[in-house]
């Protein structure tokens, strides 16, 4: 209960905050925009509103993320409000947990209203609905589930500037995560190679999430594919959130 | 208080017209200094980066940078195809999208047409082709480009054939593709043969540009049947 009370604040603060208006706003004006490209498209316009509405998804919930999930915790910390929260009986790994899920709420509700976006002007281009387009939704909404642990955990213990470039950075590297495995290989120093294999396996593999080159062609997403990412995406997500909770615990507010 | 709210209107209402005005001289003065961009003929996509480099760099949203290049690659195309019809970076553009995108057939497609008809250079559309086939094995309608490429650019029927065979036994594959398949092997009148397949193209297609171009094509092709068929076949000698 008083972790969902905690996720209920959280989600109104995010609900308060005009950055993520903005961000809606400026996500549903650039996929309907799509509809004005389709004719200079040659034919491939269903394939950009597709691409660009994905896309959108996730740059705009990464964005959501940097702007507002990095200073999650570390805002509670600056405004002392922290010291109110504790001094109730609500355990650290609680707060940890409610700030989590009330971002992941607020996320939930920008994928929501873009994926129903994108779906209507596909359905005014005679191609939708489009169930593959959903299931891409939904592993962009995971992979965006994985940045926000993520980006509690560096806001549990760094300023809101620090977390923010430090989300991003993970994000950057999550996408080369593959590279490093090739670039291990390559590598003459066998302790760089084991770094480098150590960094393959603690990042996040962000590309299993990336699924938009298989439904803009019109293919569909195997089920076993569906399973394994989202798996992947929530132990991740629970693991860091642990360790979130764990270095939260030993923070010192004196 | 009205007149308090008045003044304040008014100023408003001024520091908006001051913003207007300044922001039309800034528009002004640069048109007066730089003028409208032109594209200068061949050079403008010379600096586009590689697929390769753009793949990297694209942290997952390659289909996307692959849309940015194709609305670029058409508009590099419309642009030339009404000016002085030079197509030099036509390869390098074509190649980047669908380095970023290898599942894009249309762009092998557009590409392959554009490089071998208009650009003079079949040996390139072919090789786009080509790298389609090795991202895409199991799609009739590169390798019946291909065929198409030989029949109608190089007149290489045997490759031709080939291509054709190969397309009708793909995937999806319609039954116009063994049909053409058969017409080759039979050797059937290259003009005729050309015209069904120039027409083939026409109706597949949603491009306008393949599309114009294919009618164009038809257009000659139909003026030079005629004209085989309005000549008198050659007296029998002895």
């Amino acid at each position: 209960m008083k972790v969902l009370a905690i996720a209920r604040n959280t989600f109104r603060e995010a609900l308060r905050d005009k950055a993520l208006y903005v961000i809606v706003v400026f996500s549903l004006v650039l996929l309907v925009s799509t509809r004005i490209l389709s004719p200079l498209a040659l034919g491939e316009g269903v394939k950009i509103t597709k691409d660009v509405g994905l896309s959108a998804l996730s740059f705009f919930g990464i964005l959501a993320i940097i702007v507002m999930g990095a200073g999650l915790v570390h805002k509670e910390i600056d405004r002392k409000t922290i010291l109110v929260i504790l001094s109730k009986p609500v355990a650290r790994h609680e707060f940890i947990l409610g700030k989590f899920l009330g971002m992941a709420d607020a996320l939930a509700a920008l994928v929501v209203v873009m994926l129903v976006t994108l779906e209507v002007v596909l359905l005014l281009s005679g191609r939708g609905p489009d169930l593959p387009v959903l299931k891409a939704g939904f592993l962009t909404f995971v992979e965006l589930l994985v940045m926000t642990s993520i980006a509690v955990l560096f806001s549990s213990f760094s300023s809101t500037g620090m977390s923010a470039v430090f989300t991003f950075a993970f994000y950057v590297v999550g996408h080369f995560s593959s590279d490093m495995l090739v670039f291990a290989a390559r590598l003459q120093s066998s302790f760089a190679r084991q770094v480098c294999q150590f960094l393959y396996y603690v990042m996040p593999d962000l590309e299993l999430f990336n699924a938009r080159a298989i439904v803009v062609h019109g293919g569909d997403i195997p089920d076993e594919r569906m399973l394994a990412a989202t798996a992947y995406g929530l132990l991740y997500t629970m693991g860091v959130l642990v360790l979130s909770a764990v270095i939260f615990s030993r923070k010192d507010f004196k | 208080m009205m007149g308090l709210l008045r003044g304040r209107g008014v100023r408003q209402a001024a520091c908006l017209l001051v913003a207007a005005s300044l922001f039309t001289g800034g528009v002004c003065l640069r048109r007066h200094v730089f003028g409208d961009p032109v594209p200068p003929g061949g050079q403008e996509l010379m600096y586009f980066p590689s697929g390769k480099f753009l793949k990297q760099s694209a942290l997952g949203h390659t289909t996307t940078l692959a849309d940015v290049a194709w609305l670029r690659a058409i508009q590099y195309y419309g642009h030339h195809r009404l000016t002085d019809r030079k197509y030099d970076m036509v390869g390098h553009i074509f190649d980047v999208i669908t380095t970023l995108d290898p599942n894009f057939i249309h762009a092998y497609v557009f590409g392959a047409v554009v490089l071998s008809q208009d650009a003079g250079r079949p040996d390139d559309g072919l090789a786009l082709l080509r790298k389609g086939m090795r991202a895409n094995p199991d799609n009739w309608l590169l390798a019946f480009e291909t065929g198409f490429i030989y029949y109608v650019i190089l007149h290489d029927y045997d490759s031709a054939g080939r291509y054709f065979a190969l397309s009708s036994r793909l995937p999806g594959a319609p039954d116009m593709t063994s049909r053409f398949a058969a017409f080759v092997h039979e050797r059937a009148g290259h003009s005729e043969t050309a015209l069904e397949l120039w027409s083939e193209i026409a109706r597949a297609t949603d491009n306008k540009f393949i599309k114009e171009m294919a009618e164009e094509k038809m257009e000659k092709l139909r003026a030079q049947l005629r004209k085989e068929r309005d000549t008198p076949p050659p007296p029998e000698q002895g």
